[in-house]
Formats: structure tokens, sequence, C-alpha cells
């Protein structure tokens, strides 16, 4: 359980510093938010569910 | 030698080399500067 609890931290970190140099790039490219809009996206919810697993996960280890 | 700091000084770089690296990004991709 801990190390599942370390790895969402971890991807909880990892995810928004690719997000941070992956959507200026995006929305500055030409035609990049029409063809990676799906991506963003799916960072930007993946964050936000990573929020919650992590708030459950430490209630579960102590 | 300390560890922690070597970490410290590694995710600051890594900060700090990524706000050029978004430009060097669009650039390489000819996006609007």
């Amino acid at each position: 359980m801990t190390i599942a609890f370390q790895l969402a931290v971890f991807a909880s970190i990892a995810i928004p510093f690719i997000l941070v140099i992956g959507v200026p790039v995006v929305l500055a490219s030409p035609d990049g938010w029409s063809s990676s809009r799906n991506v963003v996206f799916s960072g930007a919810s993946s964050w936000i569910g990573l929020v919650f697993l992590v708030g459950i996960l430490n209630s579960l280890i102590s | 030698m300390n560890l922690e700091v070597i970490a410290q000084l590694t995710v600051l770089a890594l900060i700090v080399i990524s706000g050029p690296l978004v430009i060097a990004l669009s650039a390489a991709r000819k996006g609007n500067l």
C-alpha cells in the first residue's frame, strides 16, 4: 500500500511537470490545440483524479 | 556526499530548465512565439 501511495505522489508531481512544459507548447503550436486537445484534457483530468487518490491512500496507510 | 542536497539541486535544475525548454520546443515546432 505504501508503494502505491509513493507512486501516486510521484505521478502527481511528474504529470503537472509534463503539463507545465506541454500545455504552452501545444497552445503555441500551429494546429496544436485541435490535434493535442485530448492529451491535455487527459493529463489534467488524471491529475485531478490523482489528488483524490493520494488523499484516499494517505488515509489508508497511516 | 549529501544526497538530499543533490536531489534538491536536481529538481531545481529541472524547474529552471523547463522555462527555456518551452521556448525551444515552441521554436522547434515553428509555433507562435
